[in-house]
């Protein structure tokens, strides 16, 4: 879920570290099961329309929260 | 043993005095920990994320001393001391951070926090962002562990409160009281229903977003977003399945289209229209399209929208929901409105969109 910073930059160590392992899919599936993959990297690979908030930042769960 | 998290600090992205500044309602949206507290140390403010790791209701909390009452964990040098040391330097260090572990019967979680202290009154705020959660140190001392809600609420299941195994109140509700409420929507403002049940589904969304966050990091030691997609999906659905509302299942056969589905099994509030109306052609399922919409939005951080397509109230053999870019709503919505209905005519309309990506 978006964090705000902190601990988020962790976690998303750990994310980053997993995608890392699996070659980028070209349609932001991944290669073999791309349900195996972080579920925020496969969400976030989707080709959705729309800007993209800032997952680190405080505006951004506000931003949500005000929707 | 503890060790001191090395991450960026939560306020590494904002103003971070300008929480003071934010509604309760605001407050309960962030995924992390927030603890208003003024320059003695009483509680003025406390969100959702906070009661729900720290398992206390935020009633039995506000009001209260934290350190001496609260959490008792933290009455010691490294944080009360540096609590008091920042209140008497009366904001000219705007923000302190420093590791700790919190103490609780139920366990132990590696945190991190930053003081921050508001711009133009007495009060100071907690941040908390949870690093991990593990068991409880059996030589920990248990005058020293944080507050449980029977400590600050003793009784309360006399007084007609049930809370479950995470302390959350919950009300047990028979299927009537369902069917009764859409009856009541049916008699006083039947046009209201998709509108009024869409944005309840957001809103609870986005608390259920919290929830699953717990579940995640105290059953599987990490954030909701790391895990699986399969798994992040079977964890939304197994808790919606558990309250009763029906058996979920998402479909992502079309997410590289932009459109994820939720097929729903047995929903009740479609089977509440059903025993009320017995209506034909009405979709009932904005709750749970609404609610879907706004748990995936905070793993994907997009607007998305979840739309019903098809329900059991309009004669499918099934529901199914569309999760899909909030810029793409009015496609779905204008489709709908036309009469269309099923996964197969809506996602149609998308592809016949110029904007939509199209698979092979």
């Amino acid at each position: 879920m978006t964090t705000a910073g902190g601990i988020a930059k962790t976690r998303e160590t750990g994310a980053s570290d997993s995608a890392a392992r699996h070659p980028r899919p070209t349609r932001g599936l991944g290669p073999l099961d791309p349900l195996a993959r972080p579920a925020s990297a496969f969400l976030a690979e989707l080709p959705w329309e729309g800007p993209v908030l800032d997952p680190d930042g405080l505006e951004a769960a506000v931003f949500l929260a005000r929707l | 043993m503890f060790q001191p998290v090395d991450s960026a600090p939560v306020s590494s992205s904002f103003d971070a005095s300008s929480i003071d500044d934010r509604t309760d309602e605001e407050l309960d949206a962030l995924p992390f920990g927030v603890v208003c507290l003024d320059d003695e140390g009483i509680v003025l403010r406390y969100n959702l994320y906070e009661s729900r790791f720290a398992r206390l209701d935020r009633n039995a909390v506000l009001g209260r001393d934290f350190f001496r009452e609260v959490a008792r964990c933290t009455r010691t040098p490294e944080f009360e001391g540096r609590f008091r040391a920042f209140v008497e330097d009366r904001g000219r260090t705007p923000v302190e951070r420093f590791p700790y572990l919190f103490d609780f019967a139920f366990g132990t979680q590696e945190v991190s926090i930053e003081l921050v202290r508001a711009r133009e009154a007495r009060r100071n705020y907690l941040l908390v962002d949870r690093v991990h959660v593990a068991p409880p140190r059996p030589s920990f001392p248990r005058e020293k562990l944080a507050a449980a809600q029977q400590e600050l609420a003793p009784g309360e299941e006399q007084k007609g409160v049930r809370r479950d195994e995470a302390e959350r109140r919950v009300v047990q509700a028979p299927y009537t009281f369902l069917a009764a409420f859409r009856a009541t929507c049916d008699r006083l403002a039947p046009e209201s229903w998709p509108l009024f049940a869409g944005e309840w589904g957001v809103q609870w969304g986005r608390r259920l977003a919290i929830e699953l966050e717990a579940y995640a990091l105290e059953r599987a030691a990490a954030s909701l977003g790391d895990l699986s997609m399969r798994r992040a999906g079977d964890a939304i659905c197994d808790h919606l399945r558990g309250l009763g509302l029906g058996s979920p299942s998402f479909d992502y056969d079309f997410a590289a289209d932009g459109v994820i589905a939720l097929h729903v099994e047995r929903s009740a509030l479609a089977e509440a229209v059903r025993k009320t109306r017995r209506s034909e052609g009405e979709l009932a399922c904005h709750l749970l399209a609404g609610c879907a919409g706004s748990v995936l939005s905070s793993l994907a951080h997009r607007r998305l929208v979840g739309r019903e397509v098809a329900c059991v109230a309009a004669g499918a053999e099934r529901c199914t929901h569309v999760i899909v870019a909030n810029e793409r709503r009015a496609i779905v919505d204008q489709a709908l409105a036309a009469g269309e209905r099923g996964f197969d005519a809506i996602r149609a309309a998308l592809r016949a969109s110029p904007s939509v990506p199209r698979s092979t």
